[in-house]
């Protein structure tokens, strides 16, 4: 190595550059090199954002010598870490001279007391610091009323923010309802709320909302709610009519279940292309309005559909750019029926475990992408529509749960002759996977959440590629959807 | 085979085989935009390298001439640097100057693989070592003030992975 440099050569690297070498390095040594002088820990900070995230947040990791101590007293020694902990954070953030664009607040073990939980968002939530902030989440445990309106007014303030992610514990559900959260920012593009209501989402640019809470429909559509007007004079109220993503993952209530309440509000959403409907069960006539409401979707979930007819389906048909079509679960006696269903740019379709009429889904034979959960009998008509309907599918997905379903429907497999990708859900037992039989067409399998042995035995692709011959691409795990490369075909 | 010449900083004129000097994307937009055929006389100009380097690049360039073309991967996530294979280990153990040359005329010339693999080398450099060790490696000078320092250390504390 050359020692007898005059001059670091690295200064002579364009920026660009600079990133592509930080893009090799882990955290650890890229703190190391900020602290090597001014200019790299300058150039450190400026990549930071991209990569990483300002964190507080309660995590204690004890001593060994607590290891004697009783539950009770290990408890408040981490509270009394903690306290130190949010101490050393209200320092920082009081004395720092760094831009943070991303940050990750985390009370959600209700270690910091409410004290230093304040004291933590007042310095974050000063001027010079909130306007630089681009993405902020916020996990921010118990009593949300405390909060609600410091995150509110801050949240207004800023004026780069494009995501915001808000999470409270909630132990009782009557603090759900929080009067004081006002959301109002016009530079925010995507919204997560947990555990807590706002009475005002009005945010001009947003187009992704998550919401993981009940709602009260007429609280989103304005003014009708109890309290009508709240004591900021501001009626509750929520922008969503410039939507293009909605995803509910609980209840949706309807304090006037008429339809007038319910087509008001599915007709605001006139631009959402993408709605996932979980956690509440969805009426035909609810099905039939979003359908002639909505009618520029291209993926459309739903967690629970209440059928009157078995073709409740048919309303789908209104909706000519639906891609991906997911649902989950059908709540009376009759099977899901895809009869006189006609969307000639169907790609995906995902299929919950419940009752359905196989043969009706030749009217969808056009999909490329298939996933299934079978119920515990197999009978002859499913593994008709895969070695009949679908053995031109080019992706199939299987949740399988017992041995013996697997078996009889990897044996359809053979059939099926432009699969390219396997995805197996919920393996079990190891001997599930000897029942695959010899797929030369296949280039991916994918072995999915499944159980721990299974998953340390045979994360290891060598191991899985001696058990399951001529396939060319195998992998294995818990969080396999993230693996680069098959993301976007295998996420739904 | 048909070949163009270059024409380093100082002047020095190489014969290169196209196909090899088409794995620089500078070069391969050059004879593109410009027109140029195989066979012309026109000398194609790279005032940014010098002769040393750019014999270096050509060498490179000759060994990896039939590589596929790298897939661009732009998550935020750290990228490998220990797949480095063993012919372009020993191809860069050059002193600092040169490998710093090398990755300014790669990025100059547009070679994504020899910008890749210059670029690994480098973060192979720093990976793993203290502060010190880094200013050593590199000829760094401290001008942080011991406080400063703690300052800095006390901060990235709270920098995480996202």
């Amino acid at each position: 190595m050359d020692t007898s440099l005059s001059y670091c050569p690295l200064d002579g690297l364009p920026i660009e550059i600079v990133e592509m070498i930080f893009d090799r390095l882990d955290l650890e040594s890229l703190k190391s090199l900020s602290l090597t002088c001014h200019r790299w820990e300058r150039l450190f900070l400026q990549y930071c954002s991209r990569r990483f995230v300002l964190r507080i947040d309660e995590k204690i990791t004890l001593d060994v010598d607590v290891a004697f101590m009783n539950y009770e007293d290990r408890r408040m020694e981490k509270y009394l870490l903690c306290e130190e902990k949010m101490k050393v954070a209200v320092i920082m953030l009081e004395q720092t001279q760094r831009v943070y664009r991303t940050v990750h607040i985390d009370f959600h073990l209700e270690l910091a007391t409410v004290i230093y939980k304040l004291k933590i968002l007042n310095r974050l939530f000063k001027p010079h610091l909130l306007q630089q902030l681009t993405v902020l989440k916020l996990d921010m445990g118990n009593d949300p009323v405390m909060h609600a309106s410091d995150i509110s007014r801050a949240v207004q303030k800023m004026e780069n923010l494009q995501e915001l992610y808000i999470a409270f514990n909630v132990r009782t559900p009557h603090t759900t309802e929080c009067y004081t959260m006002h959301l109002v920012n016009p530079t925010l593009q995507k919204l997560v709320i947990k555990g807590i209501t706002p009475y005002v989402v009005d945010c001009a640019n947003l187009w992704k909302l998550d919401v993981a809470e009940s709602l009260h429909v007429e609280s989103i559509i304005g003014g009708k709610l109890q309290r009508g007007v709240d004591f900021t004079g501001h009626e509750c109220y929520w922008k969503i009519d410039q939507l293009t993503e909605l995803s509910i993952v609980n209840d949706l209530k309807f304090n006037l279940t008429t339809r007038s309440s319910i087509l008001r509000f599915y007709r605001q959403l006139c631009n959402v292309t993408r709605l996932y409907l979980y956690g509440h069960t969805l009426t035909q006539e609810t099905l039939q309005v979003i359908c002639e409401s909505c009618v520029q979707l291209e993926e459309f979930t739903i967690g629970n559909l209440q059928m009157d007819d078995p073709n409740a389906l048919r309303y789908l048909s209104n909706l000519p750019n639906l891609r991906q079509f997911g649902i989950w679960k059908i709540l009376n006696g009759n099977p899901l029926s895809f009869a006189s269903v006609k969307l000639p740019k169907l790609e995906k379709l995902l299929l919950g475990c419940m009752a359905i009429d196989w043969p009706s889904l030749a009217s969808v034979r056009s999909i490329s992408w298939l996933k299934i959960k079978p119920g515990p009998v197999i009978d002859a008509p499913i593994c008709r529509a895969l070695s009949g309907t679908f053995a031109h599918l080019r992706f199939l997905w299987i949740d399988v749960h017992t041995t013996r379903v697997a078996r009889e429907l990897l044996a359809q497999l053979l059939q099926m002759h432009w699969l390219e990708t396997l995805v197996l859900e919920n393996i079990v037992h190891l001997r599930t996977l000897k029942t695959l039989p010899a797929l030369p067409q296949l280039e991916r399998l994918i072995i999915y959440r499944c159980s721990k042995k299974v998953y340390e035995r045979y994360y290891n692709n060598e191991v899985l590629a001696k058990l399951v011959r001529d396939i060319r691409w195998i992998r294995a795990g818990q969080k396999i959807v993230e693996e680069r490369g098959i993301k976007d075909s295998f996420e739904c | 085979m048909p070949t163009i010449k270059l024409q380093s900083s100082d002047g020095e004129i190489f014969d290169t085989d196209v196909q090899i000097a088409k794995c620089s994307g500078t070069i391969k937009t050059m004879l593109e935009d410009l027109g140029m055929d195989e066979g012309d006389d026109e000398v194609v100009p790279l005032p940014n390298v010098n002769s040393a380097i750019l014999r270096k690049v050509l060498q490179w360039a000759t060994f990896h001439k039939d590589d596929p073309i790298p897939v661009e991967d732009d998550d935020s996530k750290e990228k490998r640097t220990d797949d480095i294979s063993s012919w372009d280990a020993d191809f860069l153990k050059v002193d600092q100057g040169t490998l710093f040359e090398l990755i300014l005329a790669a990025n100059y010339l547009d070679i994504k693989g020899l910008l890749d693999v210059t670029c690994k080398t480098v973060a192979n450099m720093i990976k793993g070592k203290t502060p010190e060790e880094i200013r050593k490696t590199f000829n760094i000078k401290n001008d942080f003030t011991p406080a400063e320092e703690e300052q800095v250390r006390k901060e990235n504390e709270w920098c995480e992975e996202k």
